[in-house]
């Protein structure tokens, strides 16, 4: 071999042994690469493992993990407190806890999940371990694997069981209500119809009474049969009192966006208001919602009142209306006679009324005391002797 | 002027008297005959045939409703004429009552003077108007 | 530019044209890396410029024809270190329309400094491809040979043409058509 093919195998061998020793070391800093990106991977890993244990404690709703076949790969104590089992015992699969008439809807439900990758509000039965039933709500998604491909199942899990019952309950409590009031409206109707019949007929007596002694009737015994016709219709009244009162309902009427100004105009053009009596509204007057008939009710008691009770001449009612905390605060005000103090309270007690005369049934207060008691309003007076009064009270917006 | 035919039922005694002393002193000639509840109209009915049936609902044994069913179903008994005469004003009750078939529904007011108003109203009506079985 | 270009490029001409020649244009060229390259390690592409021109003028041969040469050669490196990837193609076909879509972001994964060309593809019908080659290297005959020897790789025949859209060399048009 010359000398000049020496020479260019040894270069070509001292190059190759150059190259051989960048490779070695490219290969010792890719391995040392390699190393640290495993530590940092692990370290993530690891911190996120943590985030994720202590999330899964804290959540108290019971959390289960699960495959496509129902069979549950994870639980949180709140779901091994619930359904009573543990996977690190036994095996489980949710399939197996489904009451029976909820299966179809749970694999309808379980259809729509896998679809759309999520599925609210999924209510059905299940028993736990010691075959109690329990209704339960789900909130539930679709994991995916890297491949968009669904894997697993989780939900989350609220006992409802409590829910439902306070809600059965609820609607038991308002049947009966319904059927009470009934029953109460049906008696008063019966009661007063009863009552009213032997009404009539002393009326009916006493009219034949008093034409039969018109001859030798003196003075006196006109008088008292007066006062027997005035008691007699006084009695029609109380009865007619009872059945209005009776007849206002506890249970919730239909409410609706009810204005207030074109029900107290309604009130103010059919009740006789005698000439020398004005009436003021304030044009604020609202609309608030509520039941229409028994808004007008409210308001017409207590207007006929200012009415009945106001100034013989002169006589002046107003009503106006201001926000306060949420809340019409209303006022009826008249320039009348006034009530005494001692009787503020009474006056909304049943069949009292501090007025004789026979068309007074003492029923008005009472009824819209009861009126403001379903709206959760308040209801008060200002008033003073001979000066006037002034009637408060309050309705929710 | 035509000679009514009223047949009155109702259970109450005092009612009874007093549509009678009304149809006395009214200006119009009336027989009326009496029954205090359903059975012992229907035999009154068996052996005449008033022109005009006043009723009342509300009574014990066979009730006003009853009775007026009994009477539409009955072919000699269908065509005379029913005004009620009655306590209640239920809106069911009315409503029942026309569904059958009846010429009128008054109800009973509580002053004796209001009440003998009705009647003459209600016995002007039939004279003006009776129709001859 | 990988080190295995550069290996590979020297094998190739120690085996056609004797270790001398190779020993002479890596003494002709100014070689930062003196010539010592590892498959793994990466070196500036002037070095393989520098190379080349050199060789083309030590052989009377023009460097695109040297490139395409390469080229046909260098397939051949591709499928013994990465004949995987090529069993998921089932046509030339497939395999060149994916090539800046699938292939090149797979090595740019494994080796995030390689330098690549970047090719806009059109499938213009079932048998007809049109390749864009963009690349500041010029290195389209490489490209060229490439592509013949990966229909000769799946036994089928095709029509190449291609066409310089920058004199440079820098944009150029390919049609493939399949026959």
């Amino acid at each position: 071999m010359s000398q000049q093919k020496i020479d260019i195998l040894e270069k070509a061998l001292k190059r190759e042994r150059l190259a051989r020793k960048a490779a070695e070391k490219i290969l010792e800093e890719k391995s040392l690469e390699l190393y640290q990106t495993n530590q940092n991977l692990s370290k993530v890993l690891s911190e996120k493992e943590i985030q994720l244990e202590s999330l899964f404690k804290t959540i108290v709703d019971p959390y289960i993990l699960m495959d496509l076949y129902g069979n549950v790969l994870k639980m949180n104590n709140a779901s091994i407190d619930f359904f009573g089992y543990n996977i690190e015992r036994d095996s489980f699969n949710v399939l197996s806890t489904l009451h029976k008439d909820d299966y179809e809807y749970a694999m309808e439900s379980f259809k729509q999940l896998l679809k759309e990758g999520s599925f609210k509000n999924f209510k059905a039965r299940v028993y736990n371990k010691k075959r109690e039933l329990k209704w339960i709500e789900i909130n539930s998604s679709i994991v995916y694997d890297d491949d968009d491909k669904p894997t697993f199942a989780q939900g989350i899990i609220r006992d409802i069981s409590d829910d439902l019952k306070v809600q059965k309950e609820r609607e038991e409590l308002l049947k009966k209500l319904t059927i009470s009031n009934k029953e109460l409206k049906d008696f008063a109707h019966v009661v007063s119809h009863d009552l009213k019949s032997p009404l009539r007929s002393m009326n009916a007596l006493v009219t034949w009474l008093q034409e039969d002694c018109e001859p030798f009737a003196n003075e006196d015994i006109k008088q008292n049969f007066d006062y027997l016709f005035r008691k007699i219709d006084k009695m029609d009244h109380l009865i007619s009192g009872i059945l209005k009162y009776a007849s206002v309902d506890r249970v919730e009427a239909k409410k609706q966006q009810t204005d207030l100004a074109i029900i107290v105009q309604e009130i103010i053009d059919t009740i006789h208001i005698p000439e020398h009596i004005k009436i003021e509204v304030s044009n604020d007057l609202p609309t608030i919602r509520g039941d229409k008939f028994r808004l007008h009710q409210l308001f017409q008691n207590l207007i006929s009142n200012a009415v009945k009770y106001s100034k013989p001449e002169n006589g002046f009612i107003q009503i106006d209306c201001e926000e306060k905390d949420e809340k019409w605060k209303f006022s009826i005000k008249d320039n009348g006679i006034g009530i005494e103090k001692k009787y503020h309270r009474k006056i909304f007690d049943i069949f009292q009324t501090l007025d004789d005369s026979q068309s007074s049934t003492g029923v008005g207060l009472s009824i819209v005391k009861k009126i403001l008691a379903i709206y959760n309003g308040k209801i008060w007076l200002t008033s003073e002797f001979d000066k006037g009064t002034t009637f408060y009270f309050t309705l929710p917006k | 002027m035509q000679h009514l035919n009223i047949l009155f039922i109702d259970d109450d005694e005092i009612e009874r008297l007093k549509f009678n002393r009304i149809c006395k002193q009214s200006d119009y000639k009336t027989t009326i005959l009496e029954a205090e509840n359903g059975e012992k109209a229907l035999k009154i009915l068996d052996k005449q045939l008033p022109q005009l049936i006043i009723l009342d609902l509300n009574m014990p044994k066979m009730n006003g409703i009853e009775f007026l069913n009994i009477l539409r179903k009955n072919e000699r008994l269908k065509y005379i004429p029913i005004v009620i005469l009655s306590s209640s004003n239920n809106k069911e009750d009315v409503k029942k009552c026309f569904e059958i078939g009846i010429s009128g529904y008054l109800i009973k007011p509580l002053r004796y003077e209001d009440y003998k108003q009705t009647i003459n109203k209600l016995l002007a009506y039939w004279s003006a108007n009776n129709l001859l079985i | 530019m990988k080190g295995i270009v550069f290996t590979e490029f020297l094998d190739l001409v120690e085996s056609k044209f004797g270790i001398e020649t190779v020993e002479q244009i890596i003494s002709e060229s100014e070689l930062e890396s003196n010539g010592v390259y590892t498959a793994v390690g990466t070196y500036k592409f002037t070095e393989m410029a520098s190379l080349l021109t050199n060789l083309s003028n030590l052989t009377n041969i023009s460097p695109n024809d040297l490139l395409k040469v390469y080229g046909l050669h260098f397939f051949d490196v591709l499928v013994k270190n990465y004949g995987s990837i090529l069993n998921m193609y089932k046509t030339p076909l497939e395999l060149l329309e994916s090539i800046d879509a699938h292939i090149h972001v797979a090595v740019r994964k494994l080796y995030p400094d390689a330098e690549l060309p970047y090719f806009e593809v059109n499938k213009d019908a079932d048998s007809k491809l049109t390749m864009i080659y963009h690349s500041s290297r010029a290195m389209y005959a490489f490209a060229h040979g490439l592509m013949e020897k990966t229909f000769e790789h799946y036994n089928e025949k095709a029509t190449i043409k291609y066409q310089l859209l920058k004199d440079d060399g820098t944009t150029v048009k390919f049609e493939i058509i399949k026959e």
